[in-house]
């Protein structure tokens, strides 16, 4: 008889989240994060510092996701959690942080950052000449009254969390 | 578009070429190092409970493949022939599909050489599954 699978025989009643494959092949459920104070802090510490993002906090994020919605011990949750590189581990630490910390948003590009910065300080971006929005953005920037484009748009949040990830392991 | 190994290569896996019904070498995956976590629990210096985090590292296939090796094996002792040809041929895919992007249907497809040429394609992806011989990275 073939294997049978732990997804979804030990799901319990009312589970729901962010659904993740794991490396049984089968899509898991996250849970939405309420008890993983401790790898939780440390893994945003980690992004926000751009610190090494140590897979030993993944994996106990993940522990706390899984055991929130599954009746799992921790052999099973070992074979599940297993990770064969860096690809893998990747995909595992993006399936962790989308629970953790949501979906990313919407795309966000540099023209979004120009009309939300001008916005924010009452100012019309259509009443300015490209040179002079660039000063005006400059000057918003170096007062601190608005982002940093790199803080903002998402291509350059996106190399930013590349860069992060490519340090783990 | 008929799916060819170069344009479905999926990077990374580590594979092993085998010749399909379509005449070409496709890769099938071969096993690696893999890291698993080790939880245990303890007691911090103020009596709380702390979890501990390990790593185990072996080489081998992923779980959702060892699985699909440990069904073939059921199979070949006691099933029926039908039965361990459905295992076998679940193995294969699964192994070419590590490596490749390919649907269940073009995987099924692929597999599907003449009857000849059975024996050849199931020794090769045994070889593969149980880690034998040299791997194409």
């Amino acid at each position: 008889m073939p294997t049978q699978p732990l997804e979804p025989g030990r799901r319990r009643a009312g589970a729901r989240g962010t659904p993740a494959r794991l490396a049984d092949g089968d899509e898991w459920l996250f849970a939405h994060p309420f008890d993983v104070e401790g790898p939780i802090d440390r893994i945003f510490d980690r992004l926000t510092l751009g610190d090494r993002l140590p897979l030993a906090d993944v994996w106990e994020a993940a522990r706390a996701l899984l055991l929130a919605n599954y009746d799992l011990d921790d052999a099973e949750l070992a074979d599940l959690l297993e990770v064969g590189g860096e690809a893998e581990a990747r995909v595992l630490a993006d399936a962790v942080l989308d629970a953790l910390f949501g979906p990313s948003p919407p795309s966000r590009s540099y023209s979004d950052w120009v009309c939300a910065s001008m916005r924010a300080n009452g100012l019309d971006p259509r009443g300015f000449s490209a040179a002079g929005l660039a000063d005006v953005l400059n000057i918003l920037v170096a007062t601190g009254r608005t982002v940093p484009l790199a803080e903002f748009a998402d291509a350059c949040r996106a190399a930013r969390q590349q860069a992060l990830l490519d340090t783990l392991i | 578009m008929t799916p060819t190994p170069d344009s479905t290569r999926r990077p990374g896996v580590a594979a092993r070429p085998v010749v399909l019904a379509d005449g070409r070498p496709w890769g099938f995956a071969a096993p690696g190092r893999r890291s698993a976590p080790i939880f245990s629990e303890s007691t911090d210096g103020s009596g709380h409970p702390a979890l501990n985090v390990d790593v185990r590292g072996r080489v081998g296939h992923p779980i959702r493949i060892e699985r699909l090796v440990d069904d073939l094996r059921l199979a070949t002792r006691g099933g029926t022939a039908g039965a361990r040809c459905e295992a076998f041929d679940a193995l294969a895919a699964a192994l070419l599909r590590e490596a490749h992007d390919v649907d269940a249907e073009a995987a099924r497809m692929l597999l599907d050489v003449p009857p000849a040429d059975r024996p050849r394609l199931a020794g090769a992806v045994l070889a593969i599954a149980l880690g034998k011989g040299p791997t194409d990275a």
